[in-house]
């Protein structure tokens, strides 16, 4: 093809088409009434030899209006005006992935690292008549790389995005031409570094290695687990899982050696990517390093990646929940007996039993709680959840609403309503704070009463650990339940809102939601507008756990969703920690950071400062620690008020790279148009030394290229003409 | 209600005609039966199905040994069952006074189950009445366990004497094999739930009640042997959790104080109120643990 371009295809890309001729309008000029007079004797000459049809005079016509348009371009000089790198003025950057996903077969005979090896080692001695060359290595970072020879295909991460910044901020006072990084894309950072690279101006051409479909592949992808649990709870994992093709798999949960939990799954073909649900008890206090496994029964090129660690802190951190009940009925003493010697709930409550008289449980001491909800900040906010039960909205003052709507709002904690003849509208709640907090737009009318129907989970509850029940011989655990008896309407679903149960009647078979829940604030507001879920003790079979582990299991995560004083979060990256704190007084009002101290216990045991500085908001502390040992690390933090709070991280792991066989096509399609560069494969990767030829970057030299004696238009008029020829013989009219 | 001398001498006067009129093959035995003389007359259950969002109180139907006078007693102009006695007139004021003098949404009417009925657990307590010649069999005894280990509550009263606590209890042994039972002191909870009770309130069958004096019933109106009927106390079936089970009213006739509250200014304000004050504290009791 460049024979008849005479220049290379990317040259015509970069440049602009000009006509130099000085005659050039004047030929145009020419050229067009030209076609004119053609088409007017074309035309005359049809109306005397009518033996030719119109569609054959039309196109013979047209073939001698071409050729005349080729002979007019030909004769206005045309050129190319286009840049070029000026030899020996500029470098180009080659990075070569050197992490261990490049052990990866590339094809039958060799690895995605031979085939880099190989491609660099081209472009490079084709580049060096341009520019100077120089070779670099990433993994976690970047490093020169003297010889190809030297690649080792084993680094524990790909930094791409950092790496690329790296190297381009060495190499921002030299001439830089374009950045060729030839890597998989498989790219095991947060991409944070992506944004500094675009910045730099610099092409980036990426030249992708690897299949881009999985093929005879089963990996877990990722693993989505909460850090921190009670103990003794039920904890959900969500698993996602990757595979090439359709098996049997087991998906299982162990803590050391000890299987937790496991679930059979069918891998259809269809499906590549698959989430799946592991349940298991949270156990006793302490760190539990998790390792989640499947094992599939078909073909499986990588085994690395079957297995992904996480680490669970299980703490027995103690929560504390109020319950105001404004009727005695069997609700308040089943929910009370579900909760009784819960070892992470600390459960109070206020049983009104007549008008003037309070009925406390729970309470330590002889004046606790002795005026109802508390009506200051102190000590309301001490809990971390409320339960409203069939209690009056007149039964609170003015300032109690208020502190109540503040307790979830400014302090972010929970507060359940359940329904009740004086619940909700029917206990007039309607026109007080509750109703701007609820999920639901409160209807006016009181609406509790009798009515028949089963619980259900929503989708939306499916995906909520709050609703998860122990299957029931294989078959829905709530399908299952004894039915609910009575049933509070609730109203119209606010946006915010999630329904997690739904109330479906036994009569209508209407689907009418039963547990709703929405943020509010800092905090969450839940609603569960039925107060029957006490036959699910009394009419199911001795010894069910039903009833007593959906009630656990909603007040302790309800409870778990307040936020303590002190806030802090621990991140864990390849090689560092931060730590984000926010202190916060009884009051929930930012608090001093003096007094405040953080020690890291690496994995090998020695231990330092993490040094803490103040953030940029009232009672906000940050920290930094770099860690390039990789291994699980233990922060203690040690708050002014004496207490202190004790969180573990995995830094590193060294397993990502095999998360991703196939190659980020998108990745580094993204990262090559963003910077101005293009998306290579192996099969086109020669047309690279051309692209930066002629790149826009780096120093450049002005170039006029003569197009006048293309090959290309000797070619054109020839076929014109002798087409036209081919056509007049055949219709006899030479 | 338990009349007890009144009811036993119009048992005698029954048993007698009875066995006048009965042929020589009549069997002593047909009268063990409480299916004999066919359902209470006066018995009146809701035709509607119970609101179970409110309380319901709940009878419990038992059969009884013995014939007349036993199984059966003659009272105002009709033959009662044991398990019937003072039913439905207390637990009707009952429902109506919980209503006053508590927070409870209690249903006017009351329900009657046996202890195999399937829908027991719907009535977390139960009440039994007179319970002195109760007769059990196996899956009665299994299904009261069942209840009782799954939340429910049993509240037993009426029952005077060594001999009508001992048919009671060997029941309960049988439904929770091992289970004990032990007095509840004043200093327990359940007398200071809503009212403080300083002392366990006696209260005689209509009969034996007095403006003043003694609140005993007579010996003679029990089942042999009596022991000692002075003492009222609150007995309990408690679990190895602490929790109480069941509890006995015994020595005393609290419902009977419910039933009769209209009998006059005296019995009210001497019996009927005590009798309030214990159910209201061993309702919110129940209703709370």
């Amino acid at each position: 093809m460049e024979f008849f371009t005479k220049y290379p295809i990317e040259t015509y890309r970069s440049g602009e088409l000009l006509l130099t001729s000085p005659l050039a309008v004047q030929w145009w000029w020419l050229i067009g009434a030209a076609i004119v007079v053609m088409i007017i004797a074309s035309v005359g000459y049809g109306y005397r030899t009518e033996a030719l049809g119109l569609g054959k005079k039309t196109t013979l016509g047209t073939l001698q209006i071409l050729a005349f348009a080729v002979l007019g371009l030909v004769l206005a000089q045309p050129v190319l005006q286009t840049q070029s790198l000026k030899a020996g003025a500029n470098s180009v950057l080659v990075l070569i992935d050197d992490s261990a996903s490049m052990s990866f077969p590339e094809s039958a005979d060799r690895t995605r690292l031979a085939a880099a090896t190989t491609l660099a080692g081209d472009l490079t001695e084709r580049l060096a008549a341009t520019a100077e060359v120089q070779t670099f290595s990433f993994a976690g970072s970047a490093s020169r790389l003297p010889a190809l020879s030297e690649l080792t295909g084993a680094g524990a991460s790909s930094r791409l995005g950092q790496s690329l910044a790296d190297v381009l901020a060495a190499g921002q006072n030299s001439a830089l031409a374009a950045v060729i990084v030839i890597s998989d894309g498989a790219d095991t950072s947060t991409g944070e570094s992506l944004a500094s690279v675009v910045g730099a101006g610099v092409p980036v051409h990426t030249l992708g290695l690897g299949s881009t479909q999985l093929e005879s592949e089963t990996l877990i992808e990722d693993v989505r687990l909460q850090s921190e649990a009670p103990i003794n709870s039920r904890v959900r994992a969500d698993v996602t899982l990757r595979h090439s093709g359709g098996d049997e798999a087991l998906v299982r949960v162990l803590d050391g050696g000890r299987l937790l939990a496991a679930k059979q799954i069918t891998l259809a073909d269809e499906q590549e990517l698959v989430r799946t649900e592991l349940v298991f008890d949270s156990g006793r206090q302490g760190i539990r390093d998790l390792t989640f496994e499947i094992v599939a029964q078909g073909a499986d090129t990588l085994v690395e990646n079957n297995q992904l660690r996480r680490l669970l802190s299980v703490r027995q951190r103690q929560r504390n929940v109020m319950y105001l009940e404004g009727e005695p009925r069997w609700e308040y003493k089943f929910l009370r007996r579900a909760m009784a010697g819960d070892d992470v709930v600390s459960f109070k409550s206020l049983l009104k039993t007549s008008d003037r008289k309070t009925y406390r449980q729970g309470v330590t001491e002889a004046d606790e709680l002795a005026n109802g909800l508390p009506a200051v900040p102190e000590e309301l906010f001490a809990f971390d959840l409320v339960i409203l039960g069939s209690m009056g909205a007149a039964e609170l003052s003015d300032q109690q609403h208020q502190l109540l709507q503040r307790f979830v709002a400014q302090r972010g904690g929970s507060l359940l309503v359940l329904a009740g003849r004086r619940a909700l509208a029917d206990g007039g709640w309607d026109s007080r704070p509750l109703a701007d907090m609820l999920p639901v737009q409160m209807a006016a009318t009181p609406s509790f009463g009798p009515l028949q129907g089963r619980a259900q989970v929503s989708r939306q509850g499916a995906l909520n650990s709050w609703t998860v029940l122990p299957e029931a011989e294989g078959s829905d655990p709530w399908a299952s339940l004894p039915a609910l008896v009575d049933y509070q309407s609730l109203g119209a679903l606010k946006p915010a809102a999630s329904v997690l149960l739904e109330f479906v009647d036994e009569a209508s078979s209407a689907t009418l939601p039963l547990l709703v829940t929405q943020p509010y604030g800092l905090g969450t507001v839940a609603l569960l507008a039925t107060s029957s879920t006490w036959r699910w003790q009394m009419r199911t079979p001795e010894g069910d756990p039903r009833h007593g582990l959906f009630w656990r299991q909603l007040l302790r995560q309800l409870a778990e969703l307040s936020p303590q004083p002190e806030q802090i979060s621990i991140r864990a990256g390849e090689d560092s920690i931060d730590l984000h704190m926010t202190l916060r007084d009884r009051a929930f009002e930012p608090a001093a950071s003096a007094g405040v101290s953080a020690e890291v216990t690496r994995p090998d045991g020695s231990s330092s400062d993490l040094p803490l500085q103040a953030g940029g908001f009232p009672g906000e502390v940050n920290g930094f620690l770099s860690t390039p040992d990789a291994g699980v690390y233990r922060v203690d933090v040690s708050l002014a008020d004496g207490n202190s709070v004790t969180q573990f991280v995995s830094v590193g792991g060294g397993d990502l790279e095999y998360r991703s066989p196939v190659q980020n096509v998108a990745l580094l399609q993204r990262l090559a148009e963003a910077t101005g560069g293009q998306y290579w494969t192996p099969a086109n990767a020669s047309g690279i030394v051309d692209a930066i030829r002629y790149s826009s970057s780096g120093i450049q030299e002005r170039l006029v290229l003569p197009l006048w004696d293309l090959p290309l238009w000797l070619l054109l008029i020839i076929g014109i003409k002798v087409l036209e020829w081919l056509l007049r013989r055949r219709w006899g009219r030479i | 209600m338990s009349l007890r001398s009144q009811k036993r001498l119009w048992s005698l006067i029954a048993a007698g005609t009875a066995l006048l009129a009965a042929s020589g093959s009549l069997a002593q035995n047909a009268f063990d039966s409480a299916d004999f003389l066919g359902p209470p007359l006066t018995v009146k259950e809701s035709a509607l199905p119970p609101d179970l969002s409110a309380y319901n109180m709940a009878r419990i139907r038992y059969d009884s040994v013995g014939g007349m006078g036993e199984a059966f007693y003659y009272f105002e102009g009709r033959v009662w069952a044991r398990w019937e006695t003072d039913f439905p007139q207390a637990e009707q004021n009952f429902a109506q006074r919980i209503g006053e003098l508590t927070r409870i949404h209690a249903a006017p009417t009351p329900v009657v189950r046996r202890l195999t009925d399937p829908d027991l657990g719907d009535y977390p307590m139960l009440f039994m009445s007179d319970p002195g010649y109760l007769r059990f069999n196996e899956s009665e005894a299994e299904a009261l366990g069942s209840y009782l280990r799954n939340g429910g509550f049993l509240w037993v009263d009426d029952f005077w004497g060594d001999a009508e606590w001992l048919s009671f209890e060997r029941l309960m042994n049988a439904a929770l094999p091992g289970v004990r039972w032990q007095v509840l002191g004043v200093d327990h909870p359940i007398f200071h739930t809503v009212f403080d009770i300083d002392e366990m309130p006696q209260i005689p069958a209509r009969s034996f009640a007095e403006p003043w004096g003694r609140t005993d019933e007579p010996p003679f109106a029990h089942r042999y042997p009596q022991g000692s009927l002075k003492q009222a106390s609150l007995r309990a079936f408690i679990d190895d959790e602490g929790r109480l089970l069941a509890i006995g009213t015994h020595n005393t006739d609290i419902a009977d104080g419910w039933e009769r509250e209209a009998y006059g200014q005296w019995y009210f304000e001497r019996f009927s109120t005590l009798s309030y004050r214990l159910a209201v504290n061993v309702m919110i009791y129940v209703m709370s643990h």
